[in-house]
């Protein structure tokens, strides 16, 4: 991330709702002068609005050219927001003409349109948010189902942060058990016994271990891109699907439409973590069955990051009409029964008997997805990861430590490695509360 | 204003104990006129509480006094009555020598070095007053110091003055309900000077200890005790003492019990700290015998170490049962106490309350920040013990002595010695309870072990013009040994593995290992049991050592970001307001300082790296 100092001292607007038809939209404004912008622009029935820590408003807009509409506005004083600045958020009738005017009129006090996740990055440099939480609000911001939702308003809640905070807690004790043994060996006192170190070192590793694999599960579902299978029907998306995989996942059949649902796998290509999804052949549908399945499909569709385009020649005029449905959508057209025809030159050429052009798709898919991932919070979820997985080695060296009997104080070194690692992603500090944890478990001293 | 009596020095120290010894030793060897001021000249190096010097953590800081050049290391070794390691089942780092002294001895000794010491006038003084003057620091308009006035008339002019007035501020020290002026039994309290420092800027607060009765030897029962002798093989702390041969005394061990317990329940509200006649915060790694019954109340005994005062007396200190208990509550707790029923008292134990002055309103070098030329160091900085206030009087001496010759400053790194974690501690956190050593507080201890301090500080010393001809070629001749001993190691192999190799094996120690080499190779490593065990300790750690080494260096990155001297945390409007306040309040020298202070985040130091760039 790249951001100037001056830039994180700039004014920023954005619009928090999506676009599209809702009663209420909503623009959030932060910065270190953003109140007086807004009493620039807004007329609001209390003449000192934003003198308290946090408040509401009502008032009213009126626009150079004539535009009046009536608003509410939230604000929170620094350091009490979300970005840590001075932060308000004006509540209006949804419209693109009333939300684009205010912008407007916003960038014309001096504010600028915030980029993506500078939110969040201020909140964050400002000690508002661990980078945990940062990455489950990038996703929710990118949320494009309620799977994903969900999954990532978990996160916010704690659900990864709680049992990673009960681990540092559960191993911040560990180590003070063991410093005290360490720093008054000559206590009356058993501060640790064997068993019990390896049993809670032991403990602590199945539970990060854990944690790992719950964060990789849920960057599956939460990052991973969709790669959906679409063309007519009997165009070989089955068999390109499964040649894909490597395996028979869908029923293949020469029957035009065998494929009523949609199957899903998880296809990995460079070390990246894709969902493969593969859909009914795109035709009018005629009966019930049909066209439930047209809708899950082109729900799919919505959802895809890239669309491979299966068809023979002779289909340009569908994949012209198919792209047409969805603008904003990365295609890829694939000719796939290249023993019958070569496609059009700009169609990959796959086939599925001899596999020849496979390779070619696969590296096509990976380099569609690097260009379609600039995001710049994605990084922090793989240095939330990286700090996990170094814990775990702690752990592991440490568990090896104490099985042979080795030097307490190495031993000591590792859990707090350990620790600190946790705290990287816990938005935690190492501190002397290690000596009021002894203080507080033992009797130590003369 | 003209006084009837003036002298002039280039630096004065106020403060007879600990920390005074070593900075006026340090200052005059170093080549300043130094005059050490007390208020007693018979108290000079005299032990107020515990006859002993080291300990876990201690002893690791005397070794690196006595490397940098300090005097403890060498009069503990030619005072002490018992010799011991502690820790020695544990790893090399966790080892620490600790000693009993004989407390008078080791008060003489002292006071002739002092005495000896060219360059150096110790005079029995009250000092009253500082004299200062309007100047215009590095920070800003401040003040500095001129001298010091004492009782009678008497200005002491000095380019530099060094305060180690330990509890001696308006002390006042309570036994049960009574209550005595005074920083320690039989002597007076500092009142004045406390109310001179106040009028000039300085905070300060109170802390409260409390020291244990003492026992007439002659009516313990020592038949009922526990022996614990010293080591067979004593280790001297001091890197130029060759041997220990005088004879050791042991110490004995007793227990209190559930009788002792009920009867201090029963007496709680006549505990100073209970009623509420105490109020400030007691060090809680060194509870009073009420302490520990109230916050531990299921245990069942406490241990009562017995520990003689010296070899010409028969006074024991009573090791575990401080206490600021009434007279008649102290009788009788002992009279339940295994092999102390009969013990006559000699002394009463108290506590004491004493003002101190918070450390963070110290730079690195132990001067103050709004006083320039005044330095602060010992227990009126907030800390305990002989060591901790002996090392950072050894640091102020040296910075005062420096700053009156125009060189440049002296700080010790947290990952080079204990003494730079704990003046990094107080001066960067400050304190909430009066700080003692753990090695715990040392992020780096696998480096800092008390085998190799010299190796460590001894350099450092000799810059400082502190070591001698003499320590100094020993040591070139110990480092030129370890190069020679890890060089065959290297190159000699058995059965295809190096010696090194195979020193590094589960199994393996230096004898076996020299047993190898003299049965498959007929190679000697014949050698001094220091070269071994400093050979053998850096092939077996070598992993973790060089683990810290590493880490180290990443902490230095972070160090060698300086932060300009007036550079202005209040402009950073994207730091939290609680962040600029303690970042305004301690003024960090440099980023990694800043990422300790408590209640940094790591994101403070982010938005503030962003700034310095």
């Amino acid at each position: 991330m790249r951001y100037q100092i001056e830039a994180l001292e700039d004014d920023i607007a954005a619009l928090a709702t999506p676009p599209g038809p809702a009663l209420e939209a909503v623009i959030r404004v932060t910065g270190l002068s953003v109140f007086q912008h807004l009493s620039k622009i807004i007329s609001l029935n209390d003449p000192n609005p934003f003198e308290k820590k946090k408040g509401f408003h009502l008032g009213s807009y009126q626009s150079s050219d004539g535009l009046s509409f009536a608003l509410r506005i939230y604000h929170w004083r620094a350091p009490n927001s979300y970005s840590g600045q001075d932060l308000a958020e004006i509540h209006f009738p949804a419209s693109s003409v009333f939300s684009n005017s205010l912008l407007d009129s916003l960038v014309q006090q001096g504010v600028r349109l915030a980029r993506r996740g500078e939110f969040t990055l201020r909140g964050f440099l400002n000690g508002k948010l661990d980078i945990s939480q940062v990455d489950a609000i990038h996703q929710v911001i990118e949320a494009t189902d309620a799977h994903i939702l969900e999954n990532a308003l978990s996160r916010l809640a704690g659900g990864l942060l709680t049992p990673l905070k009960e681990s540092r807690e559960d191993l911040l004790n560990l180590l003070a058990d063991v410093e005290a043994n360490l720093d008054f060996a000559h206590e009356d006192i058993s501060f640790i016994a064997e068993e019990d170190l390896l049993r809670r070192i032991t403990h602590a590793l199945a539970k990060v271990t854990l944690t790992i694999r719950k964060m990789e599960n849920r960057s599956l579902t939460g990052q991973s891109p969709r790669v959906v299978l679409a063309g007519p029907p009997n165009a070989g998306k089955s068999t390109l699907f499964n040649s894909l995989l490597g395996a028979k996942s869908a029923l293949v059949s020469p029957i035009p439409g065998s494929t009523r649902d949609f199957l899903q796998s998880t296809l990995v290509v460079d070390g990246i973590t894709m969902v493969l999804v593969d859909t009914p052949g795109v035709e009018s549908a005629k009966g019930g069955l049909e066209k439930t399945a047209q809708e899950l499909a082109s729900r799919e569709w919505e959802m895809a990051s890239v669309i491979v385009f299966c068809a023979e020649d002779n289909h340009q005029p569908w994949l012209d009409r198919f792209s047409k449905r969805f603008t904003d959508k990365v295609f890829l057209p694939v000719a796939t029964k290249s023993d019958l025809s070569q496609g059009p030159p700009h169609w990959i050429a796959v086939s599925s008997l001899t596999q020849a052009g496979l390779g070619k798709v696969r590296a096509e898919i990976v380099s569609l997805f690097y260009e379609s991932s600039n995001s710049p919070l994605g990084e922090e979820l793989e240095k939330t990861q990286g700090s996990c997985k170094k814990a775990l080695e702690n752990l592991r060296r440490a568990h090896h430590l104490a099985l042979f009997n080795e030097p307490m104080e190495l031993l000591a070194l590792e859990l707090r490695e350990a620790v600190e690692n946790l705290g990287m992603v816990l938005g935690h500090v190492f501190t002397d509360d290690l000596l009021d944890r002894m203080f507080s478990r033992f009797c130590v001293g003369k | 204003m003209p006084f009837s009596l003036e002298f002039e020095f280039d630096v004065v120290v106020v403060g007879g104990g600990h920390a005074g010894i070593e900075a006026s030793l340090a200052c005059a060897r170093m080549g300043c006129r130094t005059a050490l001021l007390t208020m007693s000249a018979d108290t000079v190096g005299m032990m107020s509480c515990n006859p002993a010097i080291g300990g876990i953590a201690k002893g690791q800081i005397v070794r690196e006094i006595d490397a940098l050049g300090g005097e403890m290391g060498k009069l503990i070794d030619a005072t002490a009555i018992q010799f011991r390691m502690l820790n020695k089942t544990k790893g090399p780092a966790m080892h620490s020598p600790r000693a009993q002294a004989d407390k008078k001895h080791y008060q003489t000794l002292a006071k002739d070095t002092v005495e000896r010491q060219a360059n150096l006038t110790l005079r029995q003084e009250l000092v009253e007053n500082l004299l200062l003057e309007k100047a215009c620091s590095a920070t800003g308009p401040g003040r500095k110091v001129m001298g010091v006035i004492c009782r009678g008339d008497t200005l002491y002019r000095a380019k530099m003055v060094i305060l180690t007035t330990g509890t001696f501020l308006k002390a006042l020290m309570h036994t049960g309900e009574a209550k005595t002026v005074g920083g320690r039994a039989g002597d007076a309290s500092s009142e004045s000077l406390g109310e001179s420092l106040l009028a000039s800027g300085i905070e300060l607060a109170r802390f409260k200890t409390g020291t244990p009765c003492r026992i007439n030897g002659r009516t313990i029962d020592f038949s009922q005790l526990e022996i614990q002798p010293g080591d067979d093989q004593p280790v001297p702390f001091s890197f130029s003492t060759r041997k220990i041969e005088r004879p050791q005394l042991p110490c004995h061990i007793t227990y209190t019990n559930q009788q002792v317990h009920d009867l201090i329940r029963a007496n709680l509200h006549r505990a100073p700290m209970y009623s509420g006649q105490i109020r400030c915060q007691g060090p809680r790694y060194c509870p009073s015998i009420e302490d520990k019954v109230v916050r531990f109340a299921d245990k069942d005994r406490h241990q009562v170490f017995l520990e003689p005062e010296g070899r010409n007396t028969q006074e024991y200190y009573c090791n575990g049962i401080s206490t600021s208990l009434p007279k008649d509550v102290q009788q009788k707790m002992l009279q339940h106490i295994p092999g102390l029923e009969k013990a006559e008292i000699l002394r009463w134990g108290y506590a004491v309350e004493y003002d101190f002055a918070q450390p963070t309103q110290l730079h690195l070098t132990l001067e103050s920040k709004a006083i320039e030329n005044l330095f602060f160091a010992g227990q009126l900085n907030g800390t305990t013990g002989y060591e901790e206030a002996a090392a950072q009087g050894l640091v102020a001496g040296v910075n005062a002595a420096r700053k009156v010759q125009g060189k440049s400053s002296f700080v010790i790194e947290r990952g080079a010695a204990y003494i730079g974690v704990m003046i990094d501690d107080l001066v960067t956190k400050g304190v909430d309870e009066p700080y003692r050593m753990f090695t715990s507080r040392a992020e780096y201890r696998l480096q800092l072990r008390h085998d190799n301090a010299d190796r460590r500080l001894t350099p450092l010393g000799r810059e400082m013009g502190l070591v001698g001809e003499e320590t100094w070629s020993q040591l070139q001749k110990k480092e030129y040994a370890i190069g020679q001993m890890r060089s065959l190691l290297t190159s000699q192999r058995s059965e295809g593995n190096t010696l090194e190799q195979i020193l590094r094996r589960h199994d393996v120690n230096w004898n076996h290992l020299a047993t190898i080499a003299q049965e498959r190779l007929g190679i000697s490593l014949d050698c001094e049991g220091e070269i071994a065990s400093q050979v053998e300790i850096e092939i077996k750690y070598q992993g973790y050592i060089g683990r810290q080494a590493e880490q180290v260096i990443k902490f230095q990155k972070l160090e060698s970001k300086t932060i300009p001297l007036r550079f202005d945390f209040e402009k950073i409007t994207q730091l939290r307001k609680e962040a600029r306040e303690k970042l305004t309040r301690v003024r960090p020298s440099n980023v990694g300082q800043a990422g300790r202070i408590s209640g940094i985040s790591p994101a403070d130091i982010a938005v503030l790296l962003l700034y310095l760039k």
